[in-house]
């Protein structure tokens, strides 16, 4: 069961890195 | 509405405007990784050596993305750490009453909660939580995940105040140097002060007390495995009980309660919050309490002033935070004044307003005062349960949410929630005198509204989402202590303040559901973190930007006009999005109360059989 709520909480942040790589793709708020 | 009431309201407003300008000075040193404070002889080795034991150069910027990355890693890391400290509570020390474990889906949704700020509570905490967890694994997250807080508002500061950088500061620094030089001393000073008030603070197992005035109780028998015994229709069979003897929970209980308030956590150590005795023992320390929730979010709207280079726009997002909340309080405060004609009906005296839910030591305005601001900002603390506040005394603690929190808000979140309304009430104000909008001498472009909108956007459509779902199944509906549409309130209230990171609730529900544990465990998330990653990719596209000199035709950010806008675009938001919802809750409920003399049992929400 333990297994299962801290699997949840991975995909949930992988979701999030995802976003931020989805916002940030063009490079243009962030490159130097 | 007695005198009392309105010199309350006096003294509260006057204390936070002296004390925004004090505040906001010292948070401009603290934001400052060079910045020198005055506890710089004793704090400044220990600030070295974490950033000598972590490896961290504090001088070394990050872009947005990185920044983002740290404090997505940070929090999944910390709550992962909550999650198994809950879980092995019951091997861990500090635990007289010997408490097990947390059950895993308790211990997921609390972890959730505590780690975005929310502090959403499904357990009671003196029934649940040994000492070390309260300490370890909630306490500390009310510092880092209000320190992580502040430090998105300060990046989003230095987005709007730098000329084409393209760094916003560094996440380690700001969260080190937050919770070393401004969460730590503050908390250590007011948890004294609690102390002196006469709250508890000690590892002490709970004292078992004889009560003055024996009674017996009616509850339902239970067999040898304790489980409940029912006739065959179902019903539990209940028995006569002599309550003589009171179990008097201990604990450390001052230094959670400073953090809580300060922090804008509003996680409490007991179940009944700021409502126990112990958890805010006199009316100095419940005035105390609220003006504390205000103190670091006040702050910050003079450090924005400062950092951008243009004080009277802080003093307007001040006034504009300052009118949404005179105005929230002042309804609270009157429909609660006015009491509940149903029960007046029945007989019972109205004329001190409705007390009913309410510590009666603490009275109508200090509770209408405490639910407003608590909902104001992201706190969530409660002195008295809106469940039983009349329909439109709860509509104000569910509307402020439903703004965003952004009145004062939320340590941080309050700060950068508001901005991005900022953004788009500028947006709005360009589209109506056809040019294109200019932020403090930066010009918004698509990317800008179209991250402000997904901040906005995202979270709404899953709180409204989730409220829809679980108003339409049993597993939303069974766990309703209310029928009609005061059990819609309760579910929409559940999903708004777990999304918008509040943490309060509307006390009817019961939500240590398997259900409610994932799906408000869920909410928090989301309304934490699809908040926030926007906001920071709106920080970085405006630090990259040109800064133009301001001129004639710059869009003023301050004055009247800018400050009405402001309050205009928050509420018009927020109405047209909430407004239906709310029509079938509290709105409906108030027009019952009114106008009806039977309960309202209607079709699509009804109590369990």
């Amino acid at each position: 069961m333990d297994l299962l709520w801290i699997f949840i909480l991975l995909i949930f942040f992988a979701i999030c890195l995802g976003y931020v790589g989805f916002l940030g793709r063009e490079g243009k708020t962030w490159k130097t | 509405m007695p005198v009392s009431g309105w010199i309350q309201l006096v003294v509260f407003s006057v204390l936070l405007l002296a004390l925004t300008k004090p505040m906001g000075l010292y948070l401009i040193r603290v934001l400052d990784a060079n910045g020198k404070t005055f506890l710089d002889p004793a704090l400044k080795p220990l600030e070295r050596l974490i950033y000598r034991l972590s490896g961290l150069d504090p001088a070394r910027e990050q872009n947005w993305l990185r920044y983002a990355i740290c404090f997505l890693i940070f929090s999944m890391v910390s709550m992962l750490f909550t999650y198994a400290v809950l879980r092995l509570q019951g091997v861990l020390p500090l635990n007289p009453q010997g408490f097990p474990g947390v059950a895993p889906d308790l211990a997921f949704n609390t972890a959730a909660s505590f780690t975005t700020n929310t502090n959403w509570q499904n357990y009671g905490g003196e029934s649940t939580m040994s000492y070390f967890s309260q300490m370890l694994a909630l306490a500390s997250h009310n510092f880092l995940s209000a320190a992580a807080g502040i430090a998105i508002a300060a990046a989003l500061v230095r987005g709007i105040a730098r000329d084409k950088a393209a760094t916003l500061g560094n996440f380690w620094t700001d969260l080190t140097r937050i919770c070393l030089y401004l969460l730590l001393p503050l908390c250590l000073v007011y948890s004294l002060f609690l102390v002196s008030q006469g709250m508890i603070q000690n590892f002490s197992p709970y004292q078992t007390v004889k009560v003055l005035d024996p009674y017996t109780a009616t509850v339902p028998q239970k067999d040898a495995g304790g489980q409940e015994i029912k006739d065959p229709r179902g019903k539990p069979l209940m028995q006569d009980f002599k309550i003589e003897t009171q179990t008097i929970p201990q604990g450390p209980v001052a230094s959670q309660v400073a953090i809580k308030m300060l922090g804008t956590n509003g996680g409490g150590f007991f179940n009944a919050n700021a409502a126990h005795p112990y958890e805010n023992p006199t009316p100095l320390s419940n005035f105390v309490q609220m003006l504390s929730i205000f103190l670091i979010p006040a702050g910050l709207t003079y450090y924005l002033g400062r950092m951008v280079g243009h004080q009277k726009h802080g003093w307007s997002v001040w006034t504009a935070m300052f009118l949404l909340f005179l105005a929230g309080v002042l309804v609270c405060w009157q429909a609660e004044a006015r009491g509940n004609p149903r029960l007046a009906a029945l007989g019972i005296d109205q004329t001190c307003g409705n007390l009913e839910g309410k510590e009666v030591r603490f009275g109508i305005f200090s509770s209408a005062l405490f639910a407003t601001v608590t909902t104001d900002a992201s706190c969530g603390a409660v002195n008295a349960m809106h469940d039983s506040f009349t329909p439109l005394g709860g509509l104000v603690p569910l509307f402020n949410i439903h703004l965003g929190e952004v009145i004062f808000g939320g340590v941080g979140a309050g700060l950068f929630g508001m901005l991005v309304f900022v953004v788009l009430a500028i947006f709005l104000a360009g589209l109506m005198v056809g040019r294109t909008p200019e932020y403090l001498g930066k010009k918004i472009e698509s990317f800008d509204v179209q991250v402000a909108a997904l901040a906005i956007l995202v979270p709404i459509v899953f709180l409204l989402g989730f409220t829809a779902l679980a108003a339409s199944t049993q597993w939303g509906v069974k766990a309703l202590g209310n029928a009609g549409p005061h059990g819609f309130s309760e579910i929409l209230y559940a999903y708004s303040s777990t999304i918008m990171n509040n943490g309060s609730a509307f006390a009817g529900l019961s939500g240590n559901t398997p259900w409610y544990n994932l799906t408000l465990g869920l909410a928090t998330l989301i309304g934490r973190f699809f908040l926030i990653v926007p906001v920071l990719a709106l920080a970085g596209s405006l630090a990259r930007k040109k800064t133009v000199p301001l001129s004639a035709g710059s869009f003023p950010v301050s004055g009247i006009t800018f400050t009405l806008l402001l309050v205009g675009t928050v509420i018009i938001v927020g109405a047209l999005t909430f407004f239906p919802a709310l029509s079938l809750g509290p709105i409906v409920e108030h027009f019952l109360m009114i106008n009806s003399t039977k309960l309202f049992l209607g079709p699509v929400l009804w109590l369990p059989t």
